[in-house]
């Protein structure tokens, strides 16, 4: 069941990418900076930002299915 | 189904689908010019909806078991994206989060961005791995992982706890629906959505349900899109209000600023407080308080007999008379519900959830930092949203239904796309809302208010209410209250919409529940069944045998009426409100199921005591801090202040720390069964 070493290194980007772009959704808040463009941020970039994550990182991990298939999802 | 039907591709019935939507909005419209009641283009709409609903079910009826747990496995990617977002979008989503955002702002974001978050973690980290486990339920992966009976009935309890809280939500949406816009009394509203949510689920299924969401989720973005461009094009001349989202925030910062220094909405709020310390006096000593007011009463009473006009006055009178006579308890529970009601609205009065300065909203000064806006409450919410989503059994069930592991992977991706056609609507429907009523209603002589203003108050008098409470003849803000639930569903006659659209939209939140209902209860059923009913489980997904995958289906679908009884039952006792339900289920599923899934596909050495433990910790850990809420009445904090409806978190972290604690305790007495 464990993922290959190559396609964990993968997971761990993805994983990295989302957390990178909740905090920054979050940091606005935490400094008390709410303005519009906060609102864009928040409810209109990220989203769209966590959309690119599932499709690149699904683009990737399907190519890598091709390339190397190691029986691994 | 008809042969020319059949012959369509999915693609062309999604066309015919589409252009039918749009010839009944348009045919129901051109009705209600010419003098149709808008009860029957309700009934009629939602009718019809339910209908083509039904028929769908109905047309994907099936008797192999693999069809009716996973669809076959051979739903393709696009459309199994298209009915996870339509599974995913719960009534919550679809009636509140406008409704949210409209009346506290970024405190609101929080749903949206946890939401669409979770769909990561999802990608990431679960659904491409169960997909090929191949388990159709959790507990069979979590049996087949980590072995033993004791796992298998701990989330075999989870799915049904989670699952359970959620459904009665949806259920209950229903019934909120159908007895707003169709006149039926709540109970029979629930019975006639139990109804329909039994004709797409029962005899096909999940290959039924898939389908059925395929619609769904198409009259669910009519519903939200043509509002939406209607309000755009009469407030900012543009089909696209997302691409000037800014610039209608700082509009609206700008109304709410104003607002702020009004010297009308101050009389309000002193008004309010006004009214406030006279109820805490009259509930200091009830029975004095008692006294006098039926003396005034009685006073009263002399004087309106003498003139002829107050014959209605005088009715109010004596109803009085008789409450302040009466038992003296049922005065004083009135009083409290007044009470109540006055520091809600004072609550509300001094929110401003949009104005952009952080003086004002209070977030620059620590000390003056509410609970809702706490820092650490505003992330813990947000991963416990994330992780709910990434934990959640119905939707995980939703990605058996996908032909492949990379289908799987493709297939988040496109769930995650509809949401967000969805998700970018609706903020920006919550600005153009508050402008319309910024703009078109407060201000206005309380004698010329809008018709759907009077109407609302007097169907829903919990929802929306308003008074001239500093009796300056004119609506304030602070005078209206416009409850979050209703919002979405009052949008169209608060734009002055067509009726039609008011039924389309009612028609989307009813597609949203049943949806989400369907997903949920099938859910339940096929973990109930695979547990009660053990036969089942004797490679009935392989048998080619007619006969005995019609007979070993009977027992599932008896489960599912069984099960979507019991929901309906608990929904008619109306429990809390439809977004604490959420919530709830949201943290039971992300501390109890998140890190056993994770840990049994990341982690070699996480072993069946560890799993035990963590779910066990988990689940008893969240349900001590949620219970620490009593209600909206007021807010419980928590450590770091962050508040018992995201205590989940803690729930969490204890489920984590027992998964290590646990499988490092019990490696000897449990060897390593990552068999997977």
């Amino acid at each position: 069941m464990k993922p290959s070493s190559r396609k964990l290194g993968y997971v761990w980007m993805g994983v990295l990418a989302w957390l990178l772009v909740t905090l920054v959704a979050v940091w606005p808040v935490a400094k008390g900076q709410i303005a519009s463009s906060y609102y864009v941020w928040a409810l209109q970039v990220a989203p769209l930002l966590y959309l690119a994550i599932v499709v690149v990182y699904a683009w990737v991990m399907n190519r890598d299915d091709k390339q190397h298939d190691d029986g691994t999802p | 189904m008809t042969s020319w039907l059949r012959k369509l591709t999915i693609n062309g019935r999604m066309l015919l689908g589409g252009f039918v939507l749009l010839n009944v909005i348009v045919g129901l419209t051109l009705a209600e010019r010419s003098g149709m009641r808008r009860e029957v283009i309700s009934m009629m709409f939602l009718g019809l909806t339910v209908f083509v609903y039904a028929i769908v079910g109905i047309a994907n009826r099936t008797n192999e078991p693999l069809q009716y747990y996973a669809a076959g496995r051979s739903v393709p990617a696009l459309y199994n994206g298209m009915a996870t977002a339509a599974d995913w979008m719960s009534a919550a989503s679809f009636i509140s989060l406008v409704g949210a955002l409209y009346a506290s702002g970024y405190s609101a974001a929080v749903f949206l961005i946890g939401w669409t978050g979770g769909f990561c973690l999802l990608a990431l980290l679960v659904a491409p791995y169960l997909r090929k486990a191949a388990e159709l339920t959790l507990p069979d992966y979590f049996a087949r992982r980590y072995g033993g009976y004791t796992i298998r009935l701990l989330a075999t309890l989870a799915v049904l706890g989670c699952s359970f809280i959620y459904v009665v939500a949806q259920i209950y949406a229903v019934g909120l629906i159908s007895s707003r816009f169709l006149g039926l009394d709540f109970v029979l509203g629930i019975v006639l959505g139990l109804g329909s949510v039994l004709l797409c689920s029962f005899l096909g299924g999940m290959k039924a349900i898939t389908w059925t969401q395929v619609a769904q989720y198409v009259v669910m973005l009519t519903a939200v899109v043509l509002p939406l461009t209607w309000l755009s094009i009469k407030q900012t001349d543009t089909i696209l209000p997302q691409l000037s989202y800014a610039s209608l925030i700082d509009q609206l910062a700008s109304h709410e600023k104003d607002l702020l220094h009004n010297p009308s909405e101050k009389q309000v709020v002193i008004a309010y407080q006004r009214s406030l310390s006279e109820l805490d006096g009259k509930l200091k000593e009830p029975a004095l308080a008692i006294k006098i007011e039926l003396e005034q009463q009685l006073t009263q009473l002399k004087v309106a007999r003498s003139t002829v006009e107050q014959a209605q006055q005088l009715t109010d009178i004596e109803r009085q008379i008789k409450l302040l006579s009466g038992d003296p308890q049922r005065v004083i529970d009135k009083w409290q519900r007044q009470r109540l009601e006055v520091v809600q609205r004072l609550n509300n009065a001094v929110q401003s959830g949009w104005v952009l300065d952080s003086k004002l909203s209070g977030i620059a000064e620590p000390k003056n930092v509410k609970s809702s806006e706490s820092r650490l409450n505003f992330l813990a919410l947000i991963l416990i949203l994330c992780l709910g989503t990434a934990s959640m059994p119905h939707l995980l069930m939703r990605f058996q239904t996908t032909s492949s592991v990379a289908q799987t992977r493709s297939s988040v991706g496109w769930a995650l796309f509809f949401i967000l056609l969805l998700y970018l609507c609706l903020p920006v429907l919550a600005v153009l809302v508050k402008l319309e009523i910024l703009t078109q209603v407060v201000g206005q002589s309380i004698d010329s208010l809008p018709r759907w203003l009077s109407q609302w108050s007097r169907s829903v008098p919990d929802l929306v209410s308003f008074s001239d409470a500093n009796r300056d003849g004119r609506l304030q803000w602070n005078e209206l209250v416009l409850g979050g639930d209703a919002v979405m569903l009052a949008l169209p006659e608060i734009a002055g919409m067509p009726f039609a659209i008011t039924a389309l939209v009612a028609a989307g939140g009813l597609a949203a529940a049943l949806s989400t209902a369907d997903g949920l209860l099938l859910s339940m059923t096929a973990v109930l069944s695979r547990e009660l009913l053990p036969w089942l489980n004797k490679n009935e997904l392989q048998s080619k045998n007619y006969a005995s995958q019609y007979y070993s289906l009977i027992g599932p679908k008896i489960t599912l009426l069984v099960v979507t009884l019991c929901a309906s039952y608990v929904a008619v006792q109306r429990p809390a409100g439809i977004v604490a339900l959420v919530t709830l289920a949201f943290s039971m599923a992300a501390s109890t199921f998140f890190v056993p899934i994770v840990c049994g596909i990341f982690w070699r050495r996480a072993n069946r005591g560890g799993a035990v433990m963590s779910m066990l910790a988990g689940a008893s850990v969240t349900l001590f801090f949620t219970g620490q809420s009593d209600g909206a009445a007021s807010v419980t904090l928590l450590w770091f202040g962050i508040q018992a409806e995201a205590g989940g978190i803690f729930g969490v972290l204890a489920s984590a720390v027992a998964m290590v604690v646990g499988t490092w305790c019990t490696t000897k007495f449990h060897p390593i069964d990552a068999h997977l």
